[in-house]
């Protein structure tokens, strides 16, 4: 079997020779290719050689896109900060105060170099890795772009304090994701993949979640394909049951702080679970813990058909000795 | 009076600023905004905070709300004291940053709110900030404590040269060195790894940290 039959067995509930892997890998193709991150997080091209490199030598079944949320930010005007050995990360929010909101130029940041960038990258991974490998292209969702547009304190403010504003951004948000999202499946992405920054119970109560997710309903009503949502790195569980409604989610990358079995017993129609090893923690853990873990977890969802190991969390950190994630693909393979 | 903490305390939970404010205006009308302070907003902020330490179903829209909402109860006895024409003392001089490299503002804006309205003169000095620029600023302003906020492990890996900047100029017994921050909960042992005096698990303890620093400085 190759990668992408394994994660299309994991959605059907089919048989494979032995569980799926997905590894975030985005930033860490970049050192595999020696890539600088201020090229790296700008070249299409580059993005696709780290990417390569990255299926040649750890061989996951499910690549990504680049996993670099400012640069929607960017996309807006944000600025951004790109470091040496990290994903880059918000600076400056193009949104200083709620008159701001209304100059957003949703169309000029379709159009933007940032925007573009994924585009390729995702064409460029279709060509390279499509015919064998699963494709998830990293979005944010309409209630998640705000933070790269105002900042989290801010966007949490808008949402609580005005509540109209912040609806009328989400409509924007939702058109805005819509748009983003067709390119990207028209450019060969197998799933788009949402981390939920913001509505996860670290950040919103209940209450606000529902109020979220109702208002950004249309962007996953109207979906073109397969979503994925991503916990990034907060608890999915206290939430899985309104998430579980949302229409063509087809996946989540539950955190390493779920429970697995109880994440299962909320999507009980064979939705995907993705994960649950904490790949931000792999650059300071042993090798022999890693293939702990890993066997753990692997026994743990046995039995379950809809099961895709994974990594958990945002990136595996840059500075991650290659030993230590090479170990969980040859545990996998002993799992067969 | 416990009713009227555990009302006040309902409204920080319910993230509901708006309630929480009518709450307090109302109340402040017949005693003032400083007996409010007093009696009603600092004790359910600190159970509040208690908490949000333990990680029992507190979440950051309530933490932020409860930032704001002592940022509007402080706007309102700044104005109290003005009309009284009343000096308060201040409990201690506090420059608060977010380390060379973080921009993760939020936690750091949180702590700022919460010293203001406990007493503190706090200087913030907004993200990205270098260790020196701490240490200078808190020399000229004659600090008593720097608080540092880092999200990440790479980024709160450059909090070590503040201790380092303090050793240099012989200020480390003089200026005391509080970090914080969403690491700091998932790595404890961070903060001696980075030689910090202390830290704190949320903005609202952070008050109390600052506290016993300042008191350890015998000030």
């Amino acid at each position: 079997m190759n990668g992408k039959q394994r994660v299309l067995a994991a959605i059907n509930g089919d048989y494979k020779d032995r569980p799926a892997l997905s590894l975030t890998l985005s930033l860490y193709g970049a050192r595999l290719i020696k890539c600088p991150l201020t090229e790296y997080y700008c070249d299409p091209d580059k993005y696709v050689e780290g990417q390569q490199k990255s299926v040649d030598i750890i061989a996951p079944d499910l690549v990504y896109s680049p996993f670099a949320l400012p640069l929607y930010g960017k996309a807006f005007g944000s600025e951004i900060k790109i470091y040496q050995n990290q994903a880059p990360n918000l600076a400056k929010p193009v949104i200083k105060k709620i008159e701001d909101i209304k100059k957003l130029d949703f169309k000029r940041a379709i159009e933007s170099a940032e925007i573009n960038y994924f585009v390729e990258s995702i064409k460029g991974l279709h060509r390279a890795l499509g015919d064998e490998t699963f494709i998830g292209a990293i979005a944010l969702g309409p209630v998640d772009l705000p933070i790269m547009l105002m900042g989290i304190g801010d966007w949490l403010d808008l949402v609580i304090s005005y509540p109209d504003e912040a609806a009328s951004l989400i409509e924007k948000t939702s058109d805005f994701f819509l748009k983003l999202s067709e390119l990207f499946f028209d450019a060969g992405a197998s799933a788009i993949v949402l981390p939920s920054c913001f509505v996860n119970p670290s950040i919103v109560t209940k209450e606000i979640a529902i109020d979220l997710l109702a208002k950004s309903e249309k962007a996953f009503a109207n979906a073109k394909g397969p979503l994925v949502l991503h916990s990034a790195g907060a608890k999915l569980l206290p939430f899985l049951n309104i998430f579980q409604e949302l229409k063509n989610v087809a996946a989540f990358v539950i955190s390493s702080d779920d429970d697995i079995q109880n994440a299962r017993h909320y999507l009980p129609d064979g939705q995907v679970i993705i994960g649950n090893l904490e790949g931000p923690d792999l650059n300071r853990m042993e090798p022999n813990e890693i293939a702990g873990e890993t066997e753990k977890i692997c026994n743990t969802c046995d039995a379950d058909p809809h099961f895709i190991f994974g990594t958990s969390g945002a990136d595996i950190p840059y500075d991650t000795p290659l030993e230590n994630i090479r170990i969980i693909k040859e545990t996998l393979e002993m799992s067969r | 009076m416990e009713k009227t903490k555990d009302k006040f305390f309902g409204f920080l939970v319910a993230a509901d600023k708006a309630g929480a404010l009518q709450f307090i205006d109302h109340w402040a009308e017949s005693k003032s905004y400083e007996k409010a302070l007093l009696e009603v907003v600092e004790p359910a902020l600190q159970k509040f905070g208690k908490l949000w330490a333990r990680q029992e179903d507190v979440n950051l829209a309530q933490g932020y709300i409860s930032a704001k909402i002592a940022e509007s109860v402080l706007l309102r006895i700044v104005e109290e004291r003005k009309q009284n024409e009343t000096q308060i003392k201040t409990k201690g001089i506090a420059v608060v940053g977010n380390i060379e490299d973080d921009y993760h503002a939020l936690g750091r804006k949180m702590v700022y709110n919460f010293l203001l309205i406990s007493g503190w003169e706090v200087y913030d000095l907004g993200n990205d900030v270098l260790a020196e620029e701490f240490v200078n600023k808190a020399v000229d302003v004659n600090a008593s404590v720097i608080g540092a906020s880092a999200m990440m492990y790479s980024n709160a890996k450059n909090m070590l040269k503040i201790r380092n900047a303090l050793n240099d100029r012989n200020l480390s017994g003089k200026i005391k060195f509080a970090v914080g921050g969403a690491i700091f909960n998932l790595r404890p042992k961070l903060v001696e790894e980075i030689k910090a005096d202390g830290t704190a698990a949320n903005a609202i303890e952070a008050v109390e940290l600052f506290n016993c620093l300042t008191a350890e400085l015998g000030k």
